[in-house]
Order: C-alpha cells, then structure tokens, then sequence
C-alpha cells in the first residue's frame, strides 16, 4: 500500500485506540486486591517518609501475625507533605492502582470523600457498635466532634478518627539551662516575649539558633497564629482570614526572631534534628514525629517539650489521621479488621512504643508507659493540646492553599516583603480558590 | 606558536615574564577553578564520612578525621537502596541494549537500504526530536494504565527502547563509511545483516560507545518519568529513591542523606575517572557529527 | 523494511502515537478519574487568557536564553583555555572536576545544591560570607531563586557543552592560524576571523541543543523551589505537570505541552534559518 495509506491507517488506528481508552476510563479499573487460596491480601497506602519505615514494618508484622490469614502489602509513599500524598495517591489511583485502605490526614479527609471514592463505614460500625463505643470512650471528646464535623461530606461516616498530632515546642534542656532560663512545665505556659527573651539568653550565652523558623503550614504557621487567637480560615474553612491582624502580629513576630538572628533564615535545607543534638539549636516545633529522629541520635535526655508560647491564649492546630476503605476494594471486610486492629488498645499500644509518626487517640494509651517511655519529659503535653487545638483548616484545594500560605510566610520571614503587604497578597490569592 | 628549546636559565626575566608566566598563572587559575566546581562534590563525601554530630561545621572540615562509615550503614533503614539501585540498573541496562539495538537496526536502513518514502519519513523522525517527553507523558500514562505496567519498570524502559537521537546520530556515522566495502562484501554473497553486523557495527565503535554512554546516562539518572511512574519504593530508581528522602516529617539525618547521594555519586566517579578519555572523546564525538 | 519495524512501532507507541492522542486530549476535560467530557476548544482558547501561562513561558525564555548564552559562552572560554600547551595535571583536573557533575543525576544534584545554598548552615553563603558579601536566602529571594538555578544547571551541565566546544576547537587547523600570523593578526582577531567561522557548525550545534535541553527543564525547580517563590522559577514543563498531576486537568496540560513542543520546533526552525547566515559547513 502507499506510504500515504499506510500514514493514514496509522494515525486513525492511533486515534482510535485513544478515543477507545478515553471512553474506557473513568474510575478505577484495577484493584489492588487479591485472594489467594484463603489468603486474602490487603493494599495500604500512608504516608511514610523514610525514617518511620521500619517502623510501620513491625506494626504490619504485629498484624499479620494476629490475623493470619490477611496478607498486608503496605505501601509506603514518601512525599514532603499531605498535599503532595493526594495527588501522588489519585496518580497512583488514575493509574489503575488502587489500594484498599489509605491513611488521610485531616487535611485532605473532605476532598477524598467528595470525590466519590470512599465506602460508607455506617454498616461495619452498627456490625461492631460495642468495638466502637469502648474506642470513642477512650479517646478525646474533641476528636469524635471534628471527625463529625469536618470529614463528611454528606453526612455518612466514612473515618474514624485515629491517632493525631498536635504542635508544641521540642526544647533543648542543656543550652537552656546554660542560659539560666527555666522552661515551663506540663500545665505552665510562656508568653511569646518570655519566649522571645529565653532566645536572647540562650544566643547570648551560648551562640546556638533559638528556633528553626519552619515556614510550614501545619508546622511553622498555624502554631503562631492560634496562639494569638487568630487562624487561616473561618471556623467552617469557607472563608479566608489571613489578613487579620492577629496573623500579622504572628508573622511580624516569627520574622522579628529572624532578624535578629535567633532563629536560621529559611531557604535552604538544613537538619535541624542535627543541629538540635550538636548544641547548635535551642528549639523547634513538632508533634510526635520528631521522637524517632531524636532517639536516633542519642538525644532524648536532653529534650523537653514544652507548650507553645502564648500570646493571647493556648492554641495549637491538630491534624488526625482516618483510615477509610476505598469504595473499590473488594476486600472490605479485612480492611475493616486492620481497621479495627489500628483503634485497638493492642495495636494502638504497638504503634506508640514504636515511636509512631502520629500520637494515640487513645487516652489510656498517651498515659501509658508504651508511649511515654525513650520519649522526652513533657510528652503528654502533646495529648493534653486536643483541650484547646483547632482542626487544620483544610478546604477542598489543599494543596494550592498551602502553596500559597507558606509561600507568603516564607517571603515574610526572608524580609523581602513586609508581613502586612504578604498576608494582604495571601488573602488575595486565597479568596478565588475558595470560589468554588 | 613555534617553541624553540629554551631553557628557564637561558631566558631573561623579561622573556619568562612574558612567554611563560601568564601560562602558569592560567593554570594556577583553572586549577583553583576546578577546585571550585568540585566543592560541594568534596562537601557531599566528606560530610558523609564524618559522624552525625559533628558534621555541619562552619567552617567545615575538609578533611574528615575520624572517618566513619556509620552513615552508609544507616542507608538501608531509609530506603530499600540496593533494591533501588538494582532497578536502575537493570532499567538502564535493557534501554541501552535495547536503543542501541533499534537505533543500529533503524539507522542502517536509512542509510543504506532504499525505500519508498525513506527520506520523508527521516524528515518526520527529525521532527519528533523536539517533542518533549511532558508531551508524551500523559498519553503514554493512560497507555501503560492500559498494559497494566504501571509502577512497574517496564514503563520506564519501554519509552526508552526508541532513541530517535540515537537513529540519527548513528545514521550519520554510518553514511560517512565508504559504500565500497557494502559492495565488496556484497560480491562475496553477504546479505544486508552480515554487512550490517559484521562489517558495519565493528567499525562503528566510537559512535556506538558513545550513544551508549548518553543513553545509560539518561537513563540511569531520569527523574521525570520514574517519577509519575513509578510509585513503591521497591519499584523506584536511584534519583525519584533519593528525592525521596528530603523530607519534612522525619527524612533521615543528612549525615545518612548525604552517604545516600554519595553512594549514588562516587560510583560513577570511579567508572569515569577509569575511562575518562574514551568517555570525553566519545561525548565529543556527538557534537562533531552533528 | 524488517530493519525498521522495531524502531517504527515503538516510534508509533511511545513517540508519534502519543503525540497524536495528547493533541486530542487538549479537545476534552478529563481528570483522570471520572470520565472526560468534550471541551472543544476550551484549553485553546484558555492558553491565551492564562497569565500564569505567560509568566512560565516568559520564565521558561529567561532560563533557556541565560543558559545557552552562559553555556556556550563560558564553556568557549574554558575551551580556549584548556586547549593549549598546559600542566598535564592542570589539564587532567580541570577536564575531570568540569565535566563530572554532568554525569550525576538531577535528583542528587538538586538535593546536594539545597544544601549547599542554606543561608546558614551551607558552605556557599558561608564562604561568601568570608569575603564579606552578605548572602540572600538564594532559592527564597524572587530576585535570586531563578538565578540560582540557572547557577546550578549550569554546574551541572556546562561539562557537556565544554566538551563539545573543545573538540570543535581541536578541529581548527593550524595552518589557518599560522597563515593568519604572518599576515600580522594578533590573538582576538585570530579568534574572530579563524576560529569563530571554523568553529560555526560546532557552535551552532551547542546552541541548538542547549536550547532544546533548557527549555524543558524541570527537574531543579521541581526539586528545590517548587516554581516558587511565587511563580518565578516555575517553568513550563512544571506548569504542563502541574496541571496534569496535581490539578489534574489533563486536557489543559495537554494543551499546554502543545505550546512547549511548538516553541521549541520554531526556535529550532529559527535557529537553523539564521545558521545559513554565520553558520560555515
């Protein structure tokens, strides 16, 4: 046939073959999920950067020698923040793999749900109303509401709330008490000039970093701005608040720390874990995940954790992790039983001693010495912020509303624009991704 | 410049001043030069043999004492890392075979067989040089969706197996050898595979070892498609394993981030620094033909 | 015709096949998930009134442009300086420490570099803090983030256009410089009348695929700044994958890769016209 001909054919059967697989898409095609002689195998999917793996490791080995007959193939998904996990998972999923279980931090609970991709939970929790009504009792009353309130979209459960991390400030007990400054126990607070003036001392004394001024969302922005009673979004996170004068106070008083040199200007990439146990830094925020890096490097009898500084009252952001079963998966009812093994007192106890990337929502759990013990003085301060913290304002586009608040804060705190001009920009760019 | 044999003590001053002098403060210039391009490479090994707390000094240390090897052991608690570098070897390895293979197959047929459309289709093959491969990426997607590879290294080899660079380059090459020997080997009843194996291939040796070298390079070090492909760690390559690693909820050390990179670096370090001439000459090469 | 069948189908599979299917996608809305909807020429029309697109391209344009002229212009400059009677050591390091990094992957590159640019913990302010220039936070800064990565690129990759320039160097003839000596030419006229023309074909080549290589690049921003801060180190390839991956609107990150493809096919299609100007075969 001539060339033209055969060009031709080409560039249709091509075309062809596009539309067909066009047409063909549209939700998941694939499973993850298979059954094997008995043997049923479970795909989950969560966040683990690449410390905590060996971690998870042991947890899922825990599972599976309880529960024989489920095969747990876990997968770890290592990305620098939540947002980041959503779209590698709806990539992933796009892809045609799909995974049984994910772990969804709040920041993402509603976004997930809303895209229609997510089991109902309602009939496994009536099947196992004691399981859970032992759970609920045994965790925070908070969380139970936040779960209600935030994760739904249309009023089916489809989480249920589980371990949590709250935000407080991870202290170097040595080059305080160098500075001659005493830290505040469990139940005190520091405001954020006796915070401010404790920096002082310990660069005056001892020429390490107070702080590592983190320009992250969850990390480094909210902390502040809860602490002078003002937040990034209303309280149903349908309106952006970033230009209100409480977070300017915030970011004037983050970048005040910067410019006089308590706190490293941010733009680089630095180990502040390794900073912190060499002495050179005094401070930085965290909630429970730092306790592995720490351990690692020996540090553990140095550290204390203490509230974060206040300046109009206590004030912290929280984030908890759901686990929901994916609507595809056709292994529910083992999902339901890893389910119901990560909310147990076992497993959830497992999980603590272990270090954990998150904190117990159980309560008797944080009281216990499998959370408590190799871990710093000051620990429980960690369970006891559920009191005063608020959910991390999460709407639907997460991860550009993100951007766009760190991106802000960060070029607050670099100085190359003042807070009042930056916050203003933010609220700017903030107020179209909410128009939807 | 014609260099009559004068030794430095039968030169005045004057004359060293002006012949010889400006060489060696050009020397001594590039040679700091070098140094500097080398810097963050010494930092990254240095720092990776020094022990977690005492690594980041300003000024840093230069010269690590003690040495450790700690870091590199920590390696594997971070990443499945051997796992990781067996995928990139053996993704490399079956696109370079595999290109070099097509692209010999594709290149000999443009240059030496005739057929209908030949040149035209040359033409189009120049042409699909410029398209990115964020183009293709999309519908190669939803293509290996369809296979079901994703996530898995087929999807990354595959794509790679066709080297259009390669096809032209080796095309090139092989016009400029001299038709006699096609024709006298013809005489003696070889067909167009023994001439293409047996006469043409060997005496391609550079232009083949060179596209070898870029396309393992390109491979070995591709980020940008292992990326959205590949989503296990026990599926991933060296560069989307490494980046893997920064991290803001507990990413590791650096001390154990840097044996990382290191691991990754100095392996090619020794390889190059073993066939630096072929490597450069081959590199060359490419820019000569073109 | 058996000869090409392999490289033909995996051409049609991986190449002109997709090229074909991503310019159908930009007809349609689609995120992967639900099923796509016809969108007509939505995407089109959208590249036009996209402002974020025209801040990428523009960016895209920076970058490509300062990396070609740094590449070929500082990478010439080694050349002639290597290419002469030097210390055999001299000359072994200097090929060795420019031409290395180029062999290392983007991924350990882009890492090592956000290192090494921490304003406080990183030895490049830290030295420069020595000679008493006082460091911006280099990939924070909207004035320096995109200028430091075209640094880093350029540490990157300047070893392979120096390696081209020097062996298009070394294929001057001497006779050409020996006969332009005694007719009275010093060193820069010599440069400009003898080298330069001799050296046009390798030049030109540098400059072709310096472009084509610069105008998709991705893996620094993607790794250090994220396109940030703001939108100043946001390419356009970024933008093609952000569109595609994170917003996932595929139709309109087809759309978008469609201009990248076609800027670069007409840049190259410039470069080639103007190459009969100065360009001597």
């Amino acid at each position: 046939m001539s060339r033209k001909t055969a060009q031709g054919l080409a560039s249709t059967t091509v075309m062809a073959v596009a539309i067909a697989s066009l047409a063909a898409c549209g939700g998941a095609t694939d499973d993850g999920a298979t059954t094997d002689g008995g043997k049923t195998t479970l795909t989950f999917a969560y966040m683990g950067s690449a410390e905590q793996q060996e971690m998870y490791n042991k947890l899922f080995a825990e599972f599976e020698s309880e529960n024989p007959d489920i095969d747990l193939e876990a997968q770890a998904v290592a990305v620098n923040n939540w947002a980041e996990f959503f779209n590698k998972i709806s990539t992933q999923i796009a892809g045609g793999q799909v995974p049984d279980i994910i772990q969804v931090a709040t920041e993402g609970q509603r976004m997930f749900a809303s895209k229609g991709l997510l089991a109902p939970l309602d009939d496994y929790i009536a099947a196992d109303q004691d399981v859970i009504d032992e759970y609920y009792a045994d965790i925070d009353p908070n969380l139970i509401e936040w779960n209600a309130q935030y994760s739904s979209p249309d009023g089916k459960t489809y989480y249920l709330p589980g371990d949590f991390n709250t935000m407080a400030m991870w202290c170097n007990t040595e080059l305080f008490d160098q500075a001659g400054v005493t830290l505040p126990a469990r139940g005190e607070d520091w405001s954020w000039d006796e915070f401010e003036a404790a920096a002082q001392a310990v660069k005056e004394t001892t020429g390490a970093y107070a702080y590592a001024a983190d320009t992250g969302y969850f990390i480094g922005v909210m902390p502040w701005v809860l602490t002078n009673g003002g937040s990034s979004f209303s309280e149903d996170w349908s309106t952006p608040t970033f230009d209100t004068p409480e977070v300017v106070e915030a970011a004037t008083f983050v970048r005040s720390l910067v410019e006089q040199e308590l706190a490293p200007v941010p733009g680089g990439t630095f180990d502040q874990y390794t900073a912190f146990a060499q002495d050179k830094l005094a401070c930085f925020g965290g909630g429970r995940w730092p306790v592995i890096n720490i351990r690692n490097l020996d540090a553990i009898e140095k550290t204390q954790i203490v509230s974060w500084p206040v300046n109009s009252g206590n004030g912290s952001p929280v984030g908890w992790n759901g686990y929901p079963i994916m609507k595809e998966s056709e292994n529910k009812d083992a999902a339901w039983t890893f389910i119901k093994f990560l909310i147990s007192e076992g497993g959830s106890s497992f999980y603590a001693e272990l270090g954990g990337q998150a904190g117990p929502a159980r309560r008797s759990v944080a009281e216990s010495e499998s959370y408590l013990a190799n871990s710093p003085v000051g620990t429980e301060i960690l369970y006891d912020a559920l009191t005063y913290a608020t959910p991390i304002p999460s709407p639907d586009r997460g991860a550009e509303v993100q951007a766009v608040i760190e991106d802000a804060w960060q070029q607050i705190l670099v100085g190359n624009t003042s807070p009042e001009e930056g916050a203003a920009a933010a609220q700017a760019a903030l107020v179209p991704l909410l128009a939807e | 410049m014609t260099a009559t044999a004068t030794t430095r003590q039968q030169m005045t001053v004057g004359r060293y001043l002006r012949r010889r002098l400006p060489g060696h403060i050009l020397d001594l210039v590039l040679a700091v030069a070098g140094l500097a391009m080398m810097a963050p490479l010494i930092w990254l090994i240095v720092t990776s043999l020094t022990p977690a707390l005492e690594a980041f000094e300003l000024p840093p240390t230069w010269t690590p004492w003690p040495v450790t090897l700690e870091n590199f052991a920590a390696i594997p608690d971070l990443i499945p890392f051997t796992r990781m570098a067996l995928n990139s070897l053996t993704v490399s390895t079956i696109a370079t075979t595999g290109a070099l293979l097509t692209s010999v197959l594709a290149a000999y047929a443009f240059s030496r067989i005739e057929f209908r459309g030949r040149d035209r289709i040359f033409v189009v093959l120049l042409g699909a040089l410029m398209v990115p491969s964020q183009l293709t990426v999309i519908p190669v997607f939803i293509l290996m969706r369809n296979l079901g590879l994703v996530d898995t290294l087929a999807a990354i080899w595959m794509p790679l197996l066709i080297n259009v660079f390669g096809i032209f380059f080796l095309r090139q090459y092989f016009s400029s050898i001299p038709r006699e020997l096609d024709e006298a080997a013809r005489i003696d009843g070889a067909g167009h595979l023994w001439i293409l194996f047996r006469l043409i291939v060997p005496l391609s040796g550079p232009a083949l070892s060179a596209l070898a070298i870029l396309v393992f390079e390109a491979s070995w070090n591709g980020f940008f498609w292992p990326l959205i492909f590949l989503n296990s760690p026990e599926n991933m390559t060296l560069p989307v394993g490494l980046v893997s690693l920064q991290n803001a909820q507990g990413g590791g050390p650096a001390v154990t981030v840097f044996a990382a990179i290191t691991a990754v670096v100095v392996p090619v370090l020794i390889v190059f620094v073993i066939f630096q001439r072929a490597f450069v000459a081959s590199i060359a090469s490419t820019g000569l033909k073109g | 015709m058996a000869f090409i069948s392999p490289a033909m189908v995996l051409f049609i599979m991986f190449v002109g096949g997709p090229l074909l299917v991503a310019i159908g996608l930009a007809f349609f809305k689609w995120d992967l998930l639900t099923p796509a909807e016809f969108a007509g020429t939505n995407n089109f029309e959208r590249l036009f009134t996209d402002a974020t697109l025209r801040r990428v391209l523009l960016n895209t344009f920076v970058f490509a442009f300062a990396s070609v002229v740094t590449h070929v212009g500082i990478g010439m400059l080694l050349a002639l300086a290597v290419n002469r009677q030097m210390n055999k050591f001299v000359q072994y390091w200097v090929r060795t420490a420019f031409f290395f990094p180029f062999l290392v992957s983007w991924a350990a590159v882009a890492l090592l570099w956000k290192y090494v640019l921490d304003p406080s913990f990183g030895i490049f302010s830290h030295y420069l803090g020595r000679l008493g220039i006082e460091a911006p936070s280099w990939l924070l800064d909207p004035d320096w983030a995109m200028a430091s990565i075209i640094g880093v690129d350029w540490w990157h990759t300047i070893g392979y256009t120096f390696v081209i320039l020097l062996a298009g160097l070394q294929t001057v003839p001497r006779s050409l410089h020996e006969a332009a000596m005694v007719d009275g030419a010093g060193p820069v006229r010599r440069f400009w009348s003898v080298t330069l023309p001799c050296m046009s074909p390798t030049l030109f080549f540098a400059m072709v695929i310096t472009f084509i290589g610069a105008f998709q690049i991705f893996d620094p921003m993607f790794i250090m700044t994220k396109g940030g801060p703001g939108d100043t180190t946001r390419s356009i390839v970024m933008y093609t994958y952000q569109q595609a991956f994170q917003a996932f609107d595929v139709g309109y990150g087809a759309a978008v890769a469609i201009v990248v493809f076609l800027v670069i096919m007409l840049v190259t299609l410039l470069q080639f016209r103007l190459s009969r100007k100065w360009v001597h075969e």
